[in-house]
């Protein structure tokens, strides 16, 4: 009775999401700081980025990272999906059709968020991270855009 | 001396628990891979990779990670995602089996200047579904680290960026090469690959090959049995011998490896056979000494029938044809094994020959058959052969016979033969005289069939009388039987076949004695006035009589009596018969008998027909018996000069004298009359008469 009266509630949102094309977002590297800086909102989830060096000098890794960070404002436990694309060098350096590792899905219960780190062991991290340029290396392709399409908003049940 | 100091070295490092690294310097004996066995006899050559330069060296050929360091990915050594480069083999491929990060880390070496990384790599490129998924984000490549103790931190000498459309020189094999970058040069610094990132396990996978890093040294290498400053070797061990590769370097760094060539003894093929032999007589083959009942004993009859035997043998084994065989006996053990041949001469049986090798002989002799080929002989018994074991044998066969010998060699080789006596027929004996009986002296044709034919042949008539007639060698001879009697007639011949025979005809020619037939006539002229004649038998030996008085108008023209007279009624000359005879033979005797008439004929000498006075006058014969009847008489009358002056066929017609109806001249003439008188016989008289005017 609880699940019919809450998919009741969510017939608008659902109603809107199905009808609505999918949305992206797009940001440039030049675009990103040290700062998480809102880059959309969509539906009442709100997409911030900013850039960090993700150095892990144990195992010679020198990363900067744009770290990606969702905010939830809906009442809703939702999943957000999206698809990354990258531009390298200025070229597109994903593979289309999107193939299923740069398909990102999380979950954010209401009023949550989640936020990129530089913690290759977190849960979200090829989720919530986008490579942009190897510190150690100057001659290495680096970020020039990224690109999260096909943002599907959906709510579910906890 | 340097030698001799380095050889101490070996021998003390060689019990000391060297591993195939240590420190700088690497050794492994290459070929064989693992402890292998061999034959006593055989080599084997011994390879060895050893060098204080090559810290590492692994191409994964054999399947493992090799020395010198280690992974924490689990690699493949089944090249999943396809081969490497021509010859590199089995490569060391980073699939599935974890997620990431994903390393391959060296032991530490002492690295220096100079040192240097090379490999061969790839990153998948989706050649197949499963362990070759292509990487391809940014931070999915290889990276190529160093670490200096106490190891904390890694720092890259190279990264590889994959790229999203996964293909370039990175996602085909390539070489690589690095020098160790000055900051990396230590005591004990380790080298790895390493994949930070991956999107999983199924995600991203890479592999590396033929990874060498090399540092320049001064090196010395040893072999356990000897051989130095060489990486291979061929050794033949008599024993089973753990051979050691070591290799020494300048800074006293060694390392070894060894490999152990087990020697097994090589089992013995000797082995024996009982040749010569014959066909299809058994050869026994067999070891020569004891079977190993952990050999295996394989042998090659070169198509010999085995009759009995199995296994190790020994074996009975013939061959149905003549010829020299080669066996060979391999026995194996384990991977060692020998073979042996030996040979087995196949004797065909022996050649039986006899000789005459065919014969014919007459009833009632003997040929001599003569075996050869064999050493001893057994002739199949029959009663019309006398033989030994010598191999002669007298056949005196009474019918076409077939008779057979064995013979036997030494090597108990057999033969056998046949040969057929013939036996000719007996001739046959056909003797026709003609006549088989006959009045002296008998001729005789004798005429002879012989069957078969004869080529030669001897007559004795029973004559012995006859001298050397007696006897002949004619064919069909013709004798005289001169002497009444009976003959006995012999006759031998041989035939074609040279075959004798004879036979004896007893009475075969009866000869009769001849009667001799004589008679003696009363008269051989008689008068037809008295014309009986008496005939006076005078024969020899005559029992019957037979007379034919030749007048044969004359109902008593023959008679049976022995002495009998005839009348005969009328003149003629008669020619008595008289056939005597015996019984068997007879004999005639003739007479001539003449029955005359008294005759009287006149014939003047001169007459005168010119006067004509009556007397005289006609010239003309007169008389009786004679010139009777047509054609019984002719007068012709020449003058003195031959010429015919008168002729007359009548007796009762005389010369009148004249010539040309004148009267001729005064003269004699000369006469010729011919007449026949009642006898009908013709008498001519001739003479002159005179004519008188």
């Amino acid at each position: 009775m609880k699940g019919f009266i809450l998919l009741f509630i969510m017939f608008p949102l659902l109603a809107l999401c199905q009808n609505e094309p999918a949305r992206a977002i797009t940001l440039g590297y030049e675009q990103l700081t040290g700062n998480w800086t809102e880059i959309s909102s969509v539906e009442g989830v709100i997409f911030y980025a900013k850039k960090a060096d993700c150095n892990h000098p144990e195992n010679g890794i020198f990363q900067e990272m744009a770290l990606i960070k969702v905010v939830n404002t809906t009442p809703y436990n939702i999943t957000v999906s999206w698809d990354l694309l990258q531009w390298l060098d200025g070229q597109l350096w994903t593979r289309l059709p999107v193939r299923a590792e740069k398909k990102k899905l999380i979950h954010l219960e209401e009023g949550n968020s989640l936020e990129g780190s530089c913690d290759q062991d977190s849960d979200y991290y090829s989720s919530l991270t986008v490579f942009c340029r190897f510190l150690n290396y100057d001659d290495k392709p680096e970020l020039t855009k990224f690109e999260l399409s096909n943002i599907i908003i959906t709510p579910y049940e906890k | 001396m340097k030698n001799n100091v380095l050889l101490l070295l070996l021998i003390t490092l060689l019990f000391l628990p060297f591993e195939k690294v240590s420190a700088q310097c690497f050794a492994e004996v290459t070929y064989p891979t693992a402890d292998t066995t061999i034959c006593v006899g055989q080599s084997v050559n011994l390879q060895a990779f050893a060098s204080c330069s090559y810290l590492m060296n692994n191409n994964f050929n054999n399947g493992q990670i090799g020395t010198g360091w280690s992974s924490n990915a689990n690699p493949m050594y089944n090249n999943p995602c396809g081969p490497g480069l021509p010859g590199s083999g089995v490569h060391c491929w980073i699939g599935s089996a974890t997620n990431f990060p994903r390393e391959l880390v060296t032991n530490p070496f002492l690295l220096f200047n100079g040192c240097n990384i090379s490999w061969e790599m790839r990153y998948a490129a989706d050649e197949n579904a499963i362990d070759c998924e292509d990487p391809d984000e940014a931070t999915e490549g290889v990276h190529l680290q160093y670490s200096l103790p106490p190891y904390t931190t890694w720092l890259d000498i190279n990264y590889w960026t994959p790229n999203y459309s996964y293909s370039g020189p990175l996602y085909v094999w390539n070489e690589y090469s690095q020098a160790v970058p000055v900051a990396a040069y230590g005591s004990a610094t380790k080298i790895r690959w390493y994949q930070n990132l991956t999107s999983g396990f199924e995600w991203d996978h890479w592999g590396v090959d033929e990874v060498q890093i090399v540092c320049p040294q001064s090196q010395n290498i040893f072999w356990s049995n000897g051989p130095t400053n060489t990486l291979s070797q061929t050794v033949t061990p008599t024993m089973t011998t753990e051979y050691i590769v070591a290799i020494f370097d300048s800074l006293g760094n060694i390392a070894t490896d060894t490999v152990v060539v087990n020697v097994i003894p090589i089992p013995s093929a000797d082995f024996a056979t009982e040749s010569p032999v014959c066909v299809n007589q058994p050869s026994t083959i067999g070891l020569a000494g004891t079977a190993d009942p952990n050999v295996t004993y394989t042998y090659n009859f070169n198509g010999g029938t085995v009759v009995s035997g199995s296994g190790a043998g020994p074996y009975e084994v013939s061959w149905p044809t003549p010829g020299t065989y080669n066996i060979t006996l391999t026995s194996t053990q384990g991977a060692c094994s020998d073979s042996e041949v030996r040979t087995v001469v196949v004797n065909s049986d022996i050649t039986v020959s006899i000789s005459p090798s065919s014969a014919s002989v007459c009833p009632d002799s003997s040929v001599t058959l003569t075996a050869s080929g064999g050493d001893t002989y057994a002739w199949a018994a029959d009663p019309t052969l006398v033989s030994d074991n010598t191999g002669i044998a007298i056949a005196t066969p009474t019918a076409q016979t077939t008779y057979s010998v064995t013979a036997s060699n030494t090597m108990g080789c057999t033969g056998t033969s046949t040969v057929v006596v013939n036996l000719y027929p007996t001739p046959n004996i056909s003797v026709s005289p003609v006549p088989s009986a006959g009045c002296i002296p008998v001729v005789v044709d004798f005429n002879s069939d012989i069957s078969p034919a004869a080529i030669s042949y001897s007559w004795n008539f029973g004559d012995p009388t006859s001298g050397a007639a007696n006897l002949s060698t004619m064919d069909s001879p013709i004798h005289v039987f001169s002497n009444p009697g009976e003959y006995d007639v012999t006759l031998a011949v041989v035939s074609i076949h040279g075959c004798p025979a004879s036979a004896v005809y007893p009475s075969m020619v009866k000869a009769y004695d001849v009667p001799i037939a004589a008679f003696a006539a009363d008269s051989n002229m008689i008068n037809l006035d008295n014309a009986t004649v008496g005939f006076t038998d005078m024969s020899v030996g005559a029992l019957s009589w037979f007379w034919d008085f030749g007048d044969f108008g004359s109902p008593t023209n023959y008679s049976f009596e022995t002495s009998p007279s005839h009348t005969y009624t009328s003149t003629g000359d008669y020619i008595v018969w008289m056939v005597v005879d015996n019984g068997f033979c007879s004999d005639s005797a003739y007479t001539y008998i003449s029955v005359i008439q008294d005759i009287a004929f006149y014939i003047p000498n001169a007459f005168s027909p010119y006067n004509e006075d009556g007397i005289n006058d006609v010239f003309m014969p007169a008389g009786i018996g004679a010139g009777m009847g047509d054609n019984t008489y002719r007068m012709l009358i020449f003058d003195r000069w031959g010429q015919l002056v008168f002729e007359s066929e009548d007796v009762a017609t005389g010369w009148d004298g004249k010539i040309n109806g004148e009267f001729a001249n005064q003269n004699v003439y000369t006469y010729f009359i011919e007449v026949r008188y009642a006898d009908n016989l013709w008498r001519k008289f001739w003479g002159k008469i005179t004519l008188v005017h």
